[in-house]
């Protein structure tokens, strides 16, 4: 069936909206189940009790620029700002 | 920064790394309209001129003005930044792709622009932009043809940028009055002096063009300029000390300060 031109616009729109924003699924209420909010909790909580070292935040920061496959210069530049920022509490 | 839950993709990220130098042309040419809320906005007061404290705002404020204002109420937010790209591409007939990467529907409108800057050029001229560019073989000037300069644009890199900047100081010049306050290299002094009549006259036929489709393109066309050239200098490799763009990746000191490169 042939879509309208509203309907293609909200399609992408969906689209788009997707891409930026992904829900997590966690497990239990706020996921205090989830293994991985735990681990990143904890790595914020050591982080900000000043029990990382600065190398070892460093690394951190800079693994988490290529989690996810990012070519793009100013992609990572941007990821290592807000993982910085969210491991030392300076937002 | 979390001044607005508001985020896109394509816009956030290069603004949220911009510098405040980088910020000051988009603010103005946003706080320039009416209709505009940013200057309203609690973070705005208390902050500016360190705009890089609320760069999500300034992203919102974009994208706003790329949207009808009824339509931004409905949807929330103004539409999304790729989309308002290629609405500008539309409107100064530059060819695109919708499913395209960003970057690349900013290099079309980019292209577009610069080759009505070249097609404007002497002969003499363009040879003088070659030499400036690194020609080594003295190309003979009767064969320089403008997809020669597109060829080195689409190449990427140093001279890519420095061209996309080129651009965004003279339509900086056009919309505000003044050009772009940015620590440039030497070797960009030498090229805007080549290029900024050419280019200052593609503009002036384009912004007549611009004038009379209506006020929103007359913030958007000169925001997504500004936001593709500040994409390009932020994907290029840059002097850790200086901060100075580097022309080539495989250069072991800057040339501007002379700063060690560190991988």
């Amino acid at each position: 069936m042939v879509m309208s031109d509203s309907e293609r616009q909200k399609k992408r729109r969906e689209k788009l909206k997707s891409e930026s924003q992904k829900s997590i699924f966690v497990r239990g209420d706020g996921g205090e189940f989830d293994e991985r909010i735990r681990v990143y909790l904890a790595v914020q909580k050591l982080a900000k009790e000043g029990m990382l070292t600065k190398e070892c935040i460093d690394l951190i920061v800079k693994t988490s620029e290529t989690v996810f496959p990012t070519p793009e210069l100013s992609t990572r530049k941007y990821i290592n700002k807000i993982v910085y920022e969210y491991l030392t509490g300076n937002n | 920064m979390k001044n607005t839950p508001v985020f896109d993709k394509d816009l956030n990220p290069v603004l949220e790394i911009a510098t405040d130098e980088d910020l000051e042309t988009l603010v103005a040419y946003v706080s320039d309209k009416m209709s505009e809320d940013l200057t309203a906005h609690a973070a705005y007061k208390e902050y500016e001129p360190k705009h890089s404290n609320y760069a999500d705002l300034i992203a919102k404020e974009i994208r706003d003005m790329g949207g009808n204002s009824f339509a931004n109420v409905w949807r929330g937010e103004g539409p999304s930044y790729h989309e308002m790209v290629c609405d500008v591409a539309d409107k100064l007939k530059a060819p695109y792709n919708k499913n395209k990467a960003i970057e690349d529907v900013e290099n079309s409108i980019l292209e577009t622009i610069l080759s009505s800057a070249i097609d404007h050029m002497s002969e003499e001229e363009k040879k003088n932009l070659l030499n400036e560019m690194g020609d080594k073989n003295n190309i003979n000037v009767s064969s320089i043809s403008t997809s020669v300069f597109i060829g080195i644009f689409r190449a990427g890199g140093f001279y890519s940028y420095q061209l996309t900047l080129i651009i965004a100081n003279q339509v900086a010049r056009a919309v505000l009055g003044k050009g772009l306050q940015l620590a440039t290299n030497a070797a960009l002094m030498r090229w805007a002096s080549i290029l900024t009549g050419p280019i200052g006259w593609a503009i002036s036929g384009m912004w007549t063009a611009v004038d009379l489709a209506g006020p929103a393109y007359k913030v958007t066309i000169p925001c997504v300029i500004h936001v593709a050239m500040l994409r390009k200098k932020l994907n290029s490799l840059s002097c850790g000390n200086c901060e100075a763009i580097l022309p080539d990746t495989t250069m072991k000191f800057c040339p501007e300060c002379g700063e060690a490169i560190t991988a």
